[in-house]
């Protein structure tokens, strides 16, 4: 009869997985080469003298012009590149014309409230928009589901900044339930920092105050940022669900006699989460670019107000530094994204499928 | 033998079309029931109704009895799911068509199939193991342990289907449903999965509803047919009786569109008149869709017998008043049910 099965033996399927990340991390380096290229361009080529904006009114001329040889903007372009790119390999970012700090250091300094922060709003948007999106599907065409998809067209529609005022208003101004911003309350000791982000600092140090009074401070700006990606999943997790329970696999299992629980949560969920990592993913790297505004309006100390001080006072060390920052995130969060496709789907592991769209 | 599957007046729509009108069928403990008919006639419609798999809305199921081992499965007259769900896996069990579709793809075999027998024969470690493998072995395929590891997209189409056989297995159903379960296999694995599914039935002694567009698959695993058009039964008749002395002018025509089908007996003993043959060698025109079906009997634009009367009201499945075995000369046929005003008695057509 039949042959047996023609299933990839386990180092096939390992040469597989050093593929597809040999493949990617070539492609990120390129990426990286190219949009830091860009980025050196283009702040080149803006009209405006940083040093002057630094030095103000008061700067002479001479002063500007010594400012500037300091600073190595004297010399030619290309030049200025090279060493930059050199200066990169050894993970020099160069130093801040603003906070006159290294780059990295800034960088290091702001970062953690942006990842704690989009982490947050992350993990908020899956528990939330997963179930929405399951319980939409379910409920295909009544009134949960049109509540929930109106609920989504809100998230998707309404502007960042007017929900977090909204947020404010209510939660600080009207019924003074959440703070008015900042990561802490000013009389909150902070945790020794270790990671940076506040709410394992604490836990590492035991620290309850600071871990509650952190996670008081997460709540409304993770709901403000957080909305958007959970209108957006529980989208696709309701299309991709509904497509799912269509299909010949689900009605056999129900068929099968297999409990409705298992069938969605177990073999239909699995399926129509696939195309939504990717969907996961791109989200997550968006939120980890920081998010200017409600960086703002919540005095966030992340990475998107950095990236604003910076570009007003044209500190061109410090913006190519948090591009690269967040070229280098979406590279990595793409990469977890390839790596659990990996995981998820046998065919993608076999290489019978190269990739699902 | 006892009545395990009674169908009356089973009707189908999707937003309000209707797809399936008024069937009945009745299955006895072990008996195998074939369904017959062209594409689009409603044969995979009214299984899935039965086995409670259609997405409603849009589908709505509705009928004046619909009985699975005496337990009614209907609320007021709907289809009440939860009373099919409980009906599913031990009582009625479904192969598809297509075993690439209906293997989930990020699963192993051993996956879902252990988790039928855990569902069904509440067994545990070892012994679940044990049971996967020994189905597997059951529908004949080799080396079962290594299946059980498997993904659907690492096996071969006759593989597949064979392990959708045995994951139905496993659940011990009363009632197979097998909707076209060897179409999308190779002629030669085809005929080897109908076997298997031929040898399963006689040796379980399960009961099943097989459906097939082809008549001489459903004459080698069914002892019954019936046949479909538009979403109606039109004849209803043993396999020997169909084989023999089809009646209604669209069972005819299905088998002329198989002419080796006919069996030697039937041609041999008598003329085959020259405008029957033409009638028979196919059926001209297409099967109407369900949202347009035309007046009366759905098949008449298509139908050489059809006269006026056809168009002006639906013919009801009815017992044939000649006994069948005055035509062909059997004693033992039993009478055929036709839908048809003008049933074929073995004469020549009229008209001409
Ligand atoms: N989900 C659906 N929504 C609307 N109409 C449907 C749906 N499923 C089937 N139909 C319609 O019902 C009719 C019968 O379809 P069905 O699949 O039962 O045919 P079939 O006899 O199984 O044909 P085949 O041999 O191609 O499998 C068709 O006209 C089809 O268009
Ligand atoms: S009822 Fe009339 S149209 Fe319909 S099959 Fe019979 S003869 Fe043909
Ligand atoms: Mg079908």
């Amino acid at each position: 009869m039949a042959a047996m099965p023609k299933a990839p033996r386990v180092s096939a399927q390992w040469r597989n997985v050093g593929r597809i990340v040999a493949r990617r991390l070539g492609l990120s380096v390129f990426l990286l080469i190219g949009i830091t290229t860009m980025t050196f361009v283009l702040s080149h080529v803006v009209p405006g003298d940083p040093v002057a904006t630094m030095l103000g009114d008061r700067g002479t001329p001479r002063e500007i012009a010594r400012m500037r040889s300091q600073l190595g903007l004297d010399r030619p372009l290309p030049l200025q590149y090279a060493s930059y790119l050199w200066n990169l390999a050894h993970l020099r970012l160069g130093t801040s014309i603003r906070t006159r700090r290294p780059v990295l250091k800034d960088l290091a300094d702001y970062f953690p409230a942006t990842l704690e922060l989009s982490t947050c709003a992350l993990l908020l948007s899956l528990a939330l928009g997963i179930p929405l999106g399951i319980a939409s599907a379910l409920r295909r065409d009544r009134p949960l589901d049109h509540a929930a998809r109106l609920f989504s067209l809100g998230g998707v529609s309404m502007p960042v900044f007017w929900l977090a005022l909204v947020l404010l208003a209510l939660c600080y101004g009207r019924w003074d339930i959440l703070p008015a911003g900042g990561r802490l309350s000013d009389f909150t000791l902070p945790p020794p920092h270790v990671t940076g982000l506040l709410l394992v600092d604490s836990l590492l140090a035991n620290d309850w105050v600071a871990f509650r009074d952190a996670a008081w401070h997460l709540i409304a700006p993770s709901i403000c940022l957080g909305y958007l990606t959970t209108a957006t999943l529980a989208r696709q997790v309701r299309a991709q669900m509904l497509e799912v329970l269509n299909q010949d696999y689900i009605r056999m299992a129900r068929g099968l006699g297999l409990s409705e629980p298992v069938v969605i949560l177990k073999y239909a969920l699995k399926n129509a989460m696939l195309p939504v990592i990717t969907v996961i993913g791109l989200s997550y790297g968006s939120l980890l670019s920081g998010a200017v505004l409600t960086e703002t309006i919540f005095s966030w100390p992340g990475i998107g107000r950095y990236a604003v001080g910076s570009s007003i006072s044209l500190d061109f060390p410090a913006l190519m530094g948090v591009t690269l920052l967040i070229a280098v995130l979406y590279g990595v969060v793409n990469l977890c994204v390839d790596l659990l496709y990996l995981v998820l789907d046998p065919r993608i592991r076999d290489g019978a499928a190269r990739e699902i769209e | 033998m006892s009545t395990l599957l009674e169908v009356r007046g089973l009707n189908v729509s999707f937003d309000a079309v209707r797809v399936v009108h008024d069937i009945d069928l009745t299955l006895e403990r072990g008996e195998t029931l074939g369904i017959v008919g062209e594409t689009g006639s409603g044969k995979s419609v009214s299984s899935s109704a039965l086995m409670g798999l259609l997405p409603v809305p849009p589908a709505r199921v509705r009928a004046a009895t619909l009985s699975f081992d005496g337990r009614s499965l209907l609320r007021g007259n709907e289809l009440d799911l939860r009373a099919v769900g409980r009906e599913r896996g031990r009582g009625m069990a479904m192969i598809f068509q297509d075993p690439s579709s209906a293997l989930n793809p990020l699963f192993t075999i051993g996956d879902v199939l252990m988790a039928v027998i855990r569902r069904h024969r509440k067994l545990r470690g070892t012994a679940l193991r044990t049971c996967a493998v020994e189905l597997l072995e059951a529908v004949g395929l080799p080396s079962p342990s290594h299946i059980l590891d498997s993904y659907p997209h690492q096996l071969s189409g006759g593989m597949k289907q064979r392990t959708a056989i045995a994951m139905t297995l496993a659940a011990k159903p009363s009632l197979l449903i097998a909707d076209e379960p060897t179409t999308a296999l190779d002629a030669t694995v085809a005929t080897q999965v109908l076997a298997l599914l031929a040898d399963l039935q006689r040796e379980s002694g399960v009961a099943m509803l097989f459906i097939s567009h082809d008549l001489g698959v459903v004459s080698r695993v069914c002892s019954r047919v019936a046949v479909m058009y538009a979403g109606r039964i039109v004849e209803e008749a043993p396999v020997d009786t169909l084989f023999r002395a089809p009646s209604h002018p669209y069972t005819r025509g299905l088998f002329a569109a198989r002419p080796h089908l006919r069996l030697p007996s039937m041609l041999g003993e008598r003329r085959v008149e020259h405008h029957e043959r033409r009638a028979l060698l196919a059926i001209p025109g297409s099967v109407p869709t369900p949202a347009q079906l035309p007046a009366g009997c759905a098949f008449h634009p298509r139908c050489y017998h059809a006269t006026a009367d056809c168009n002006a009201r639906v013919p009801v499945l009815e017992t044939l008043p000649t006994p069948p075995q005055a035509l062909t000369g059997h004693s033992e046929l039993h009478p055929a049910r036709v839908a048809c005003f003008h049933p074929v008695l073995n004469a020549p057509p009229q008209g001409d």
